[in-house]
This record gives structure tokens, sequence and C-alpha cells, in this order.
């Protein structure tokens, strides 16, 4: 064979020219192919339907259904006055708490990690613990601490003081809380960046004489003024978004946010159905270009500051500002995590509320109560099972989702990867109001099920599994796939054996996330449940509807701490995990 | 003349019913469940969802529980879709349900109980819709903030400046009830009332409930209440004062009918002639905290009963479905909602 | 019966990077793609392994076409009976060293005993018997090399393609593998492509070398020949060191541009006034001060200046202009810069290019 040495002549060549061929969605066997299919055609009914119900419904004159025609009025009166000033009053909320959250987050997480701050352990555990804390727990906790016969107000009056009033329900009252409640989401985004800090920036800058606040204030701040940013939209996103603390502390002060005047023009007569798609829309709108923003800003983020080595960061140290510091992650902790649960504790036991304890008539019925409840017991099935099988779900969607866009990339994975981001900017209520359309009239008979609730959390929360399933996908090397097909593997095979049980912390991270935010979830939930299908948030939503603080709280108490000891029990069912320090190499620089 | 007649084949149909009765229980054991929406207090649902399992252990009950209006709405696109999930439905009515009614939503029966009320309680004797309680509408205050000589009696009261921004209410376009009150306001000549709350600062809360949550925490000292909740909290000892003006008040007449679509209709049937029933109607007296309407019933323990009010008049009657919408249009543009 | 690769095209988008080249491996010959980064060496063994699809030429492997776009012809990788070791070793950390190596009879379907037999006899081989039990974050970097080695022969394939594999290895822990790769190879004597920009590794380990540059092959052949009589200039300056002089054919001599005769080896013939360029290897150069006697093996001497020296411990290397072209030579003997010296060779250490 060797006998001829061809050796294509590089100068005399006849032209050769290049076929081009069409990827085909087969590329990778004809399962792999069919999986593609279906993933993408599930992701675009779940993401289509509920918008395009909504899209419709604000173009009719009556709710759906009902006899009507095709009008621009419901769009017409976003303009008037109190839509306009809905969305003024949203606006402004949504900014200043996110502004604030995001100012003191990324403090907490400085001092913590940055500075020779003690009991920074506990502050992580505690700071996440408080990510899980419904918010409509924190609104309650500060309605009884802050509200004009609240807690404050009557140790103010007690001392004497009687100009100077507190009130909950004002608009500082909500941003109040609305920051309570994002703190920890800030905290968890910004402390990946901040350790991840090249130390030799820090260190160039001592090596030139700068004091270690110097240091912060002109390098590490600025290094950072990307994540900052980035999260500082992802707030104002959620904080917009928010439906429990307005609904609580809004509606009684009359401040009304376009997710409460959603929810108020769907369940009160005359409904305005078409009015409510009208703004639950232009929400989507606001929030979908505040992300449209905060993924221009991630990518510029890409000449990222963190090399992956760990090197060791200097630690700044507090001398006199100790107390400052203990006063921000303390402080903290007690308003978000410590005040509101012994509040929960102390008025699940009260007959009636009474803002002195030892005027209290106290009871123990409405734990009784909870544990006789058949449709309390009911909820806490139902919300084990919409949360653990629907967690399974979703998971196993996003996982397909991320390995399409991230890694096997057929025709149109581009589309697929779009229309899956699309509901993250779409607010609970407003996914609820779509689908509460759409499936009465659609042929199926899941209204009225947990089907649909299950369908609505996927919708609302896929992209989140999905980011962080993807951004363990990325990480891992192609040439280890590469390995198992030139070693025999189909793609498949591939997938099973090699992709999956390296991916698998980040899909138990993933499947932890979505259940405690399945858990938490009332927004997307509170126009479609019915008596059989309510689970946990709801019943205690409806506690609350009732103004029945007792059994809220009780019932609080009770699923948080079944909640948590299922997490934990899952934890440790999945200790097991393999070493993966290889997958951290220094990646060799591609030479062709 | 319906009444005449009622009243003279009663005794005829009651003997045929009791044949029939049977057939239905047996039917609604079969059934096995029923599905009740109402607007009654969670709590006291519960209590009464365990008494009728006691009574008929074989149907269990499930309740969904909304505000009378949402309550209405939801049944009505349910209806619409075609989903008929409800067999029985407690409401405040409004005129929805009564055009409900000629659209077929409810079933045309006759239950057993019913010869044990004044004939009033069928509304338009058309065996289909039927009163068993009611609320009335009252004011009430903290006892601790407030002194007995400054408490509200009048319903002019509510309008003095001396409450300004301690004053709340349930607004009209959450419940019909309070569109009830608000009309009666305008019959008694008290003017603007929209905007004369709204100079006192009036605080909106999420229903009777929150209502008398608030008052108790004090973060409102006086409020106008539909006294669903009233009852069960001055049971419990909680520091309210209750009035009901002397100029009058309105009522809510809580309705009952079976759905004819009801996927369980003899359990609809069993359930609802139940709560007709003596027991029925003791345990909505007190766990609902409702005033019935069943003959003889016994008064309520902290509050008075219906009879002995004075100048009650049902809200319904003065609001026809424009004056509903100009009521709810006003208060709506007058905060600022839409 | 080995590889044949015909007019393979690759293009990415709109741009070409494999101009439709050709060349085959024999069965049991070792060929390595040389070439600096961008020459499309990478691609085109990926090519072979079916890790991209081609825009053009046939790819054949043991006598079965693997790939021809222009018939819609196309086998995946796991169709190919391939062994491959990558550059990042590509050793998964979730599995034993004995579970990686077994993946491709597993993958395939093998039966356990046979597997485990396979598996042993792998690990004999590369040297690393006893460490089946071993997780891969307990090795070192040799080592894991060496799981990937014994990985792709195990399931005793058609083909073994390397890329580039002793890159993240240090110099000492290179050579020895380079060693065990010949050694391996030539045991089992399967053909195999190895790609690398290291010409040290090119010429130690191969029967034949293919030297590529932006997508072309510029020259193929033994390591011998294309070290000392390469054909093509690129070659010669990117195996080994070269300095380049331009000659001139006159009066049926060869002439160094400052005049002298050079005397060659062999006669070659050229045209009156022809110019072409010779290659000097640094090593064969010796240097002399113009006043000491002429050897008689090198006869050939060119004046020049000594620009610029650098002591590099075991040589000195000398940067020397001769007559205004610049020369690298290295020497075992100390001069001074500035100094005038005759840089001298023999007749075989010159070498034209046709």
């Amino acid at each position: 064979m060797n006998n001829m040495n061809r050796v294509s002549d590089s100068v005399v060549s006849t032209p050769l020219v290049p076929i081009f061929r069409h990827a085909s969605i087969f590329d990778g066997g004809r399962i792999l192919g069919a999986i593609y299919l279906i993933t993408f055609t599930v992701v675009a009914l779940l993401v289509a339907i509920p918008l395009f119900a909504l899209i419709y419904g604000s173009l009719r004159s009556t709710a759906p259904g009902l006899e009507g025609h095709w009008t621009f009025q419901n769009w017409l009166g976003l303009f008037s006055s109190g839509v306009v000033g809905t969305f003024y009053t949203t606006l402004f909320i949504g900014l200043a708490s996110a502004l604030i959250a995001s100012i003191v987050g990324t403090a907490i997480a400085i001092v913590v990690h940055r500075t020779d701050f003690r009991g920074g352990t506990t502050v992580t555990a505690l700071v996440s613990l408080s990510f899980f804390l419904p918010s409509f727990i924190l609104a309650m906790a500060w309605i009884i601490i802050g509200s004009p016969g609240g807690l404050i107000n009557g140790v103010l009056e007690s001392i004497g003081i009687n100009d100077w009033k507190v009130d909950a329900y004002t608009k500082t009252g909500m941003i109040f809380v609305t920051v309570l409640h994002q703190i920890p989401f800030v905290y968890l985004m910004m402390r990946g960046p901040i350790l991840g800090i090249d130390a030799t920036f820090e260190e160039a800058a001592r090596a030139s004489g700068a004091t270690p606040f110097t240091v912060l204030r002109r390098i590490t701040l600025p290094l950072l003024s990307f994540s900052i940013t980035s999260s500082l939209v992802l707030t104002f996103i959620l904080s917009i978004e928010q439906f429990a603390i307005p609904a609580l502390m809004g509606i009684p002060g009359r401040i009304t946010v376009l997710a409460t005047q959603l929810y108020l023009l769907v369940s009160f007569p005359p409904p305005d159905y078409g009015l409510a798609a009208a703004i639950g829309l232009t929400l989507s709108a606001l929030t979908g270009f505040a992300i449209w923003i905060q993924r221009r800003i991630a990518r510029g983020n890409r000449l990222t500051v963190t090399t992956g080595k760990a090197g060791r960061l200097t630690l700044i140290s507090l001398g006199k500002w100790r107390w400052a510091a203990n006063t921000l992650c303390w402080g903290y902790i007690l308003c978000a995590l410590i005040l509101p649960v012994i509040i929960l504790a102390y008025v699940s036991v009260l007959k009636y509320f009474s803002a002195n304890p030892f005027e209290g008539a106290y009871t123990m019925r409405n734990y009784v109560f909870l544990f006789e409840s058949s449709s309390t017991l009911r909820s806490f099935w139902n919300t084990l099972i919409v949360s653990g099988l629907g967690a399974l779900i979703g998971v196993g969607l996003a996982s397909f989702v991320s390995y399409f866009t991230l890694r096997h990339r057929p025709p149109g994975y581009r589309v697929l990867d779009f229309i899956a981001s699309l509901p993250f900017g779409v607010p609970g209520v407003v996914i609820g109001l779509g689908l509460l359309w759409a499936y009465a009239y659609l042929p199926l008979p899941i209204y009225g099920t947990l089907v649909i609730l299950i369908i609505s959390f996927i919708t609302r929360f896929l992209s989140y599994a999905t980011e962080t399933v993807g951004g363990r996908m990325v990480q891992i090397d192609k040439s280890l796939e590469e390995a198992a097909w030139t070693a025999g593997a189909t793609r498949l095979q591939g997938i099973k054996r090699i992709l999956v049980p390296l991916a698998m912390p980040s899909l138990q991270g993933a499947y932890f996330l979505l259940f405690m935010a399945f858990f938490r979830e009332i927004a997307s939930a509170v126009l479609l449940y019915t008596a059989s299908t309510s689970v946990l948030s709801t019943s205690i939503w409806s506690f609350f509807e009732q103004a029945n603080w007792g059994l809220a709280s009780s019932l609080s108490l009770v699923g948080m701490v079944v909640v948590f000891i299922s997490m934990y029990l899952l934890m440790l069912l999945t200790k097991r995990r393999p070493s993966l320090k290889l997958l951290e190499r220094n990646k060799p620089t591609k030479a062709t | 003349m319906a009444l005449c007649g009622a009243l003279l084949l009663t005794p005829l149909t009651s003997m045929a019913q009791a044949n029939d009765w049977s057939t239905v229980e047996a039917a609604a054991r079969k059934e096995g469940k029923v599905m009740l929406y109402h607007n009654l207090n969670p709590a006291g649902a519960e209590r009464l969802a365990n008494e009728f399992r006691k009574a008929y252990p074989a149907i269990k009950m499930e309740m969904t529980r909304l505000g009378s209006a949402p309550l209405i709405q939801r049944f009505s696109t349910e209806f619409s879709s075609g989903r008929n999930l409800a067999d029985v439905l407690i409401t405040f009515p409004d005129q929805r349900i009564f055009d409900g009614m000629k659209a077929g939503w409810m079933a045309k029966w006759l239950p057993p109980e019913l010869k044990f009320f004044p004939p009033a309680v069928n509304y338009e004797g058309k065996d289909m819709l039927f009163n068993i309680q009611t609320a009335r509408e009252a004011i009430i205050w903290n006892k601790q903030r407030v002194k007995p000589a400054e408490a509200p009696q009048e319903w002019a009261d509510l309008f003095d400046p001396k409450w300004k921004g301690r004053i709340g209410m349930n607004p009209p376009w959450r419940s019909v009830s309070i569109q009830g009150i608000v009309a009666y306001w305008e019959k008694l000549g008290l003017g603007d009332t929209a905007a004369k709350l709204k100079a006192n600062n009036v605080r909106f809360f999420e229903g009777s409930g929150g209502i008398l949550q608030a008052v108790i925490r004090g973060d409102v000292h006086v409020a106008e209440i539909t006294d669903l909740p009233v009852n069960v909290a001055l049971a419990d000892g909680a520091p309210i004062g209750i009035v009901y003006p002397k100029s009058g008040t309105t009522l809510s007449l809580g309705y009952m009918f079976v759905a004819e679509k009801a996927p369980n209709i003899n359990a609809g049937k069993v359930l609802a002639n139940w709560l007709m029933s003596e027991k029925g109607q003791l345990y909505l007296q007190d766990f609902a905290g409702l005033a019935v309407t069943r003959n003889g019933a016994p008064a309520m323990s902290h509050i008075p009963a219906t009879s002995s009010l004075p100048n009650t008049i049902d809200g319904l009657e003065l609001l026809p479905p424009s004056k509903q919408k100009e009521i709810v249009d006003h208060w709506r543009t007058t905060f600022g909602i839409q | 019966m080995g590889i044949r690769v015909s007019n393979l095209i690759k293009a990415f988008d709109k741009t070409t990077i494999v101009h439709g080249i050709s060349f085959d491996v024999a069965d049991g010959e070792f060929v390595t793609l040389l070439g600096p980064s961008g020459c499309g060496k990478t691609t085109t063994l990926r090519c072979i392994a079916g890790l991209e699809r081609t825009n053009g030429g046939i790819i054949e492997i043991d006598g079965q076409i693997v790939s021809q776009p222009e018939k819609d012809i196309f086998a995946p990788p796991h169709e190919r009976n391939l062994g491959m070791v990558f550059q990042s070793y590509a050793i998964w950390p979730h599995m034993s060293v004995a579970e990686n190596i077994a993946f491709p009879l597993v993958a395939r379907g093998g039966n356990e005993a046979d597997t485990k037999q396979a598996v042993l006899w792998a690990l004999e081989i590369v040297g690393l018997t006893g460490l089946g039990d071993r997780q891969p974050s307990e090795l070192s970097g040799g080592q894991q090399q060496r799981v990937a080695l014994a990985r792709a022969i195990v399931g005793k394939p058609k083909v073994l393609l390397f890329d580039e594999p002793l890159s993240n290895l240090d110099a000492r822990l290179r050579d020895r593998t380079r060693a065990e790769i010949s050694r391996i190879q030539k045991e089992l004597a399967i053909p195999a492509v190895y790609v690398t920009h290291d010409q040290a590794e090119a010429l130690s380990m191969s029967d034949r070398v293919i030297v590529m540059d932006g997508g072309h092959i510029i020259e193929e052949g033994e390591p011998r020949k294309l070290y000392r009589r390469p054909n093509k200039q690129f070659t010669a300056e990117f195996i080994g060191a070269a300095n380049f002089l331009k000659v001139t054919y006159k009066d049926k001599n060869w002439y160094a541009p400052d005049g002298s005769v050079l005397t060659l080896e062999e006669t070659i013939i050229g045209q009156e006034g022809e110019e072409r360029v010779a290659v000097l290897r640094s090593e064969h150069l010796d240097i002399r001060l113009p006043t000491e006697s002429a050897s008689n093996s090198h006869v050939n001497a060119l004046h020049g200046t000594i620009e610029h020296v650098q002591y590099m411990g075991p040589h000195i290397e000398y940067a020397i202009s001769v007559q205004g072209v610049p020369m690298n030579v290295t020497h075992q003997m100390d001069f001074g810069p500035g100094t005038k010296i005759l840089v001298t060779f023999g007749p075989a250490d010159i070498h034209l290019l046709p």
C-alpha cells in the first residue's frame, strides 16, 4: 500500500469543491432524535399554550368561552390612570427593593467571605435557610410587628412616644419585607464570584501599598461590578413578580402593584379577564426586557475574573468595624428568620391575637385541627406528590433541554433554548392566569387535577433547573464523551454511562432547587387550585385569606418541619458522589 | 298564591318523598363523595364536615372555599366550559346566581327538611334556591382601644374624622354584601360614602375575617363588617364590641343549591338536606357563625337573632345589576383601582 | 489493510481547513502528522475518527469506506473499531481504572470472562498490572496516560489514533512514554496515526512523517530523509534547526554569495545563473579562526562575523552573520562576539533544495 507515495501537490491542485450537507436531527441516532423531537414539542407546548391563551384573551371583550368580539379595549385600558399608577408603583417598589437588597446582600457576602468575620459558616447556613422561608410568612410576621396595632407601636406607646408611629401597610413596609426576602438570593448569587476572584489581582494592589479597605473599594468591587449588576437585575425581576407580600401588605394600605392588580381583576366581580391578560403580558414584557439586559451583562462577564484557582485570598481585618458587621449579619438573620419563626409559633397558639403575651388566650386547637382535618392531610400528600414527582419530571425535562442546547446541538437547538428560557420572566400569577384559560377550554381533562399544578410549576421553574444542570454540563469536557464514542459507544450509551454519572451532582442540586421552589410557590397556584388539589402553600394562603392566622401559622410551621425532614432524608440517600477532581484540570489549548 | 299551593301540597308530597328519599340516600352512598363550594369560614366548615361524616360515613365530603364573588365566578366559568365539579353551592348571591337559575345551573327538587322552614326561604318558590343562613352588616370596634363612651352607634359615625386612619372595611368590589350596605347608606341619605371614607383613610382588608383580625390586632379601631365571623370570636373571648345601628342594616341571605349537572347529584341532595336538618342548622350556626333560617332555631350565643334587629332589609333588593355596577365602578374610581 | 485517505476536504462554514489531501497508512505502520498549530492535522485525525463529518473525499479503514460525502456515506465513530488516545487522556473519573479500560468491550457487548481477561492483558502491556481497582484521581499523569493507552488497545482495534497525547506530560515523562507507545504499537502491529507539533516525537517514533501546513501536505517521507534531504524549505525549517544559503550556478560550479566555490557531495547540474536555496544544519557547521589551518573534511568555508553568543551549557550557540545572511552554529569552543571567523562544513553537510 505504501508504494504509491500519493501526496497532494498543493501548487497544482484540481479545484476540489467542498460538499455541504444539512445536519439532520437524527444524526446522533434514531432514538436520540426522537427524544429531541419530544422534548422540543413538550417545551414548546408548555410555554406556548399559556402565552397564546393570554394574547388571545387580551384581545377579546369577554371571558373566554363566552360570546364576545375582538377588541383593543383591553390594551387601551392599560393607559387608564389606575393602571399607569400601578405601573409606577410596581417599578418604584421593584427598583428600591432590588437596589437595597443588592447592596445589603453583597455587603453580607463580602463581610462573611472576605473579612475575618467570625461565625461565617453559621451565617451562610442560616441565610440559606431563610431562602426557603415563604414570603407570606415574612409578610405576616412583619405585619404583626409593624402594623399600626402592632408590636413596635405597642412598645412605643408604652414608653410614652405617641407621635412617631410605624405602619407596615406602606410602600416602605413592603420594600422592607421584600428586601428581607431577596437578600438570600443576592447573597447566594454573589458568593461564587466573591470567592472566585483571582487572588493575584488583590495581591498586586496590596504590593503597591493599598490598605485592605482601599483594595476592596478600588479593586474588588469594580471586579464584581458585572455580577452585582446582574444580580440587581434579577432581583428586580423577582421583586416585581412578588405576589404574597403586596397582597398581604399592600392591599390594606391601598397600594396596588401589577401582580396583585391582576389577581384582583380576575378574582372579584366584575372580572376583567381581558384587561388582566393585557396587564399580564405587559408585566411579562417588563421582566423579559430586564432579563435581556441581564443576559447582555452576563455575556460581558465572560471575560471572567474568576480563574477557578482558589488562591488564598487575604482577609480584611474588621477591627473597630466588627460591631457593624455583626449588626449587619446577625441583624439580618434576626429580622428574616428568627423573629418570623418566633412570631409564627406565638400566633399559632393563640385563640385570637393579643400583643401582650401575658394576656393571651392560649390554645392548641390550631395544631389539633391540622391533624384532624382530612383536607389538610390531603394537602400534605398533594404537596409531596406535586413537589416530589413534579421536581423529578422537571429535572428530567431540564436535563434533556440542557443536553440538546449545550452539547448535542441538533438543528433548531437555538429555538429550543429561546423557548425554554421564556417563562423565566413571566410572573407566576400570569402563568396561572394563562393556564386557567387555556386548560379550562382545551379538551384535556386536567383542569382541577394535580396535573395542572405540576404543569404550572414546571413551566414556571424550568429555566431555573436548566441553568443549574446546564452550568455543570458545559464543564464536562467534550473529550470525555468523544472517548466513549471512539471506544464503541453510541451517543445514547455515552449519555447514560458517562454524562449522567458525571452530571449527577447538579441533577441532584436541580432536584432540590425545584422541590423547594414548588413547595414555596403560591402565585401560580392560587388561581388554579381546587379543594382536592390544594397543596400546602395554597392551604396556608386560604387560611390567610380567611384571616385565620392561627391556622396559617400552625400549618406553616408544621409544613416547614415536614419539608425540611424530607429534604434531609433525601440528602442522606444521595451521599455517594464520584471524585470529580479530574474534571477541574486545566484544559489544554486546542491545537489543530 | 304559590305559598298556599306549597303549603297544601306539603302533607301529600311528604309521604311520597319519604319513599323517594331513601332511594336518593342509597344512591348517594353509592356515589360515595360530594363536593361543596362554599363561602363559610373554613375552620368551621371542617367541623361541619366532620359532623356530616358521622351522619353519613359512606359519603366523603370535599370542599372548596372562596369569597362569595369569586366562588360564583368559578362555578360560572366551570359551568360554561362544561366542567362540572361542584355538587352543592352555598354563597351570598348576586345577579349571576339568578341568571344562572334560568340558565340551568340548579337542580329542581324538594328537600324533605324544607317543611320546617318559612316559605320565604324557597326563592320565588322555584324549588331550586334555598336561603339557609343570613348574615347582617354591623359595626365593630376594639374594646381595648375604644372607650365605651366613644363607641360608634350609627353608620354616620364611620365618617367621623376622629377615626381617621383607624377605620377598616371590606371593599364593595369584593363582596355583594358590602354593595348592599353601600346602597343602603345611599338610601339613608348619607351622601358620597366612598369619598367620605377615602377622606377618612379607610383601610381595606381581605374579607370579614381580615377585618376582624385587623380590629383585634388594633390595626384599625373601628370597622364595618359582615358579621359572619363575629360570634365565634366573641365566644373565644375576643375584646370586640358590636352594634347593629338602629337606622337599620342589610341582610345577606346565604343561599344554597344543588347543581343540575352535579357529578354526584344524589350525594349533593343528601348533603343539602342534612344542612337543613335540625342538627345541620345547629352546626351551621355554631361552627360557621351565621344565623340560620330554620323555624325555631336557637339564637346565637353572643349576637342577637335577625328577628330582633330593627329595620332589616335584604341587601339584594337594593341592588339591581345597574346599581351594582354603578357602586363598584364609583368606588373603584374613587380609590384608584382601575 | 490500513487506512487510505483520498482528497479529504474539511470546511467549517465558509472556511476550508483541509484542502483535499491524500495519504495512506499501511498495516502496522506508524505515521505522524506533523505541523504547526492550525495546519489541519488534528482536524484530519478527527475526520478519520469520525468525530467530524468531512466535506469531500474518501476515508477507508481496513478496506471499508467509512466516509464519502459524495455518496452520503458516513459511519459514526462507534462503528469504526478505533482506539483513540486524547490529549487530555479523557479518563472517566467516576469509573475505576479497570472499568475505564473495559469500556470498549462492555460497550460492544462482550461477555464478562473475556472482558476480564482482556483488561488484565491490556494492563500488563502498558505496565499497570495490579492497579485495576484504583480510581483515576489516585494516579499520576503518566499513569493516566497509560490507562488511556490500555483502553485504546484493549479492543484490538483496526486503527490507533493519537491526538498530541504527550503535551501534558513533563519532559522526562514524555521521553519515557514516547518509547512505550512506540514499543506497544510495534508489538501489536496496528496501523497508527499520530498527531503532534513536536518534531522530536515525530522523528523518533514514526515510520513515516507527513508534514502539513495550512491544510495541505507539504512533504512526506521517512524521518531520516526528511531531516537530511528535505525537498521543501518549510520541512527544513520545521524539522531541526536550519540555516539557508542562496547559492548560484556558474561555470559548472555552485557559488556561495561571497563568491567562494562550494564542494558538494554529488554533482548537481543546474542552469547557468540558476539560484537555489541550500540547507545547512547548525550542528554540522564548524567554526575556526581564519588563521587556523583548514581541516581536510571541511573544505567549504564562509567568512562571517560573530554577532551574538549564548552559553547553553552542553554547547554554545553562535549567531553569525555570513555575508549578510544570519546563521546559527553550535560549538563547544569559546569565541568572543565580533570575532571574524570562518564557518566550515563538509560536502555532505550541504543540501540543495530542489
